[in-house]
């Protein structure tokens, strides 16, 4: 059958590449090199996992730990006492040393 | 020794009014007592006193004339001193407060004693 060879022959022109493809898929995950060396990826990775969780346990540790309490805004000083007032000012008017402060009640 | 304050109400409308509600105070002779009664408010974190109603219930507080007071603040009798003592501090180089001059010394912040105390006695030993 002239007509059933020619198919055959196309056929086997088929067959084989996809055959060949096949087997090499088939060798790629059966490479034990290709294992191995997969396998060692994966150790290393967990590997560092490891190492990255024991940092962030020690950076826990070492963090400064909040007080609960606030540290107090530190009080003003005692007004001084003894010299006349007089308005906005205390103390004499001829006096050698005037201190004169620019604030703003905020 | 002389102490004088004067205002650099800079940093909110609220600190041009209790400038001007503190010398409205000072119209009865106690600027002073208003004056620490502000920054205690301030530091106990009550911000309620901090407003036009806040001036007149200190005043209240204080024992002030609340009447002539009120009147006092309503009319911004000091408004325009308080602007004029701005320009001032800017005119003298102020660019924060608390800002002090011990004579013409400029001392910037809330600085230690010792720095004003060295700064006080530099001052009596001049001739």
């Amino acid at each position: 059958m002239r007509w059933f060879g020619h198919t055959g022959r196309i056929g086997w022109l088929l067959v084989l590449p996809v055959a060949l493809l096949l087997g090499g898929c088939s060798a790629q995950t059966a490479d034990p090199a290709l294992q191995q060396r997969v396998t060692a990826q994966e150790t290393r990775v967990a590997a560092l996992e490891g190492k990255v969780g024991a940092m962030q346990t020690a950076v826990a540790q070492a963090a400064p730990k909040p007080t609960g309490t606030r540290a107090p805004t530190p009080a003003p000083l005692p007004a001084v006492a003894g010299l006349p007032v007089s308005g906005v000012t205390k103390g004499a008017a001829g006096a050698k040393v005037t201190i004169t402060e620019y604030s703003d009640y905020l | 020794m002389r102490i004088v304050f004067k205002n650099r109400a800079a940093l909110a409308q609220e600190s041009a009014w209790a400038a001007e509600a503190a010398l409205c105070a000072a119209d009865q002779e106690k600027f002073w007592d208003y004056h620490d009664a502000l920054y205690e408010a301030l530091y106990a974190g009550n911000t309620a006193v901090y407003t036009k109603d806040g001036f007149k219930s200190l005043a209240a507080t204080l024992g002030l004339k609340t009447e002539t007071f009120n009147a006092c603040v309503d009319s911004g009798k000091y408004a325009a001193r308080v602007r004029d003592e701005g320009q001032e501090s800017q005119n003298r180089g102020v660019t924060g407060t608390p800002t002090f001059f011990i004579n013409e010394t400029k001392i910037v912040g809330a600085q230690p004693f010792e720095v004003f105390k060295a700064a006080i006695e530099a001052e009596l030993a001049k001739p």
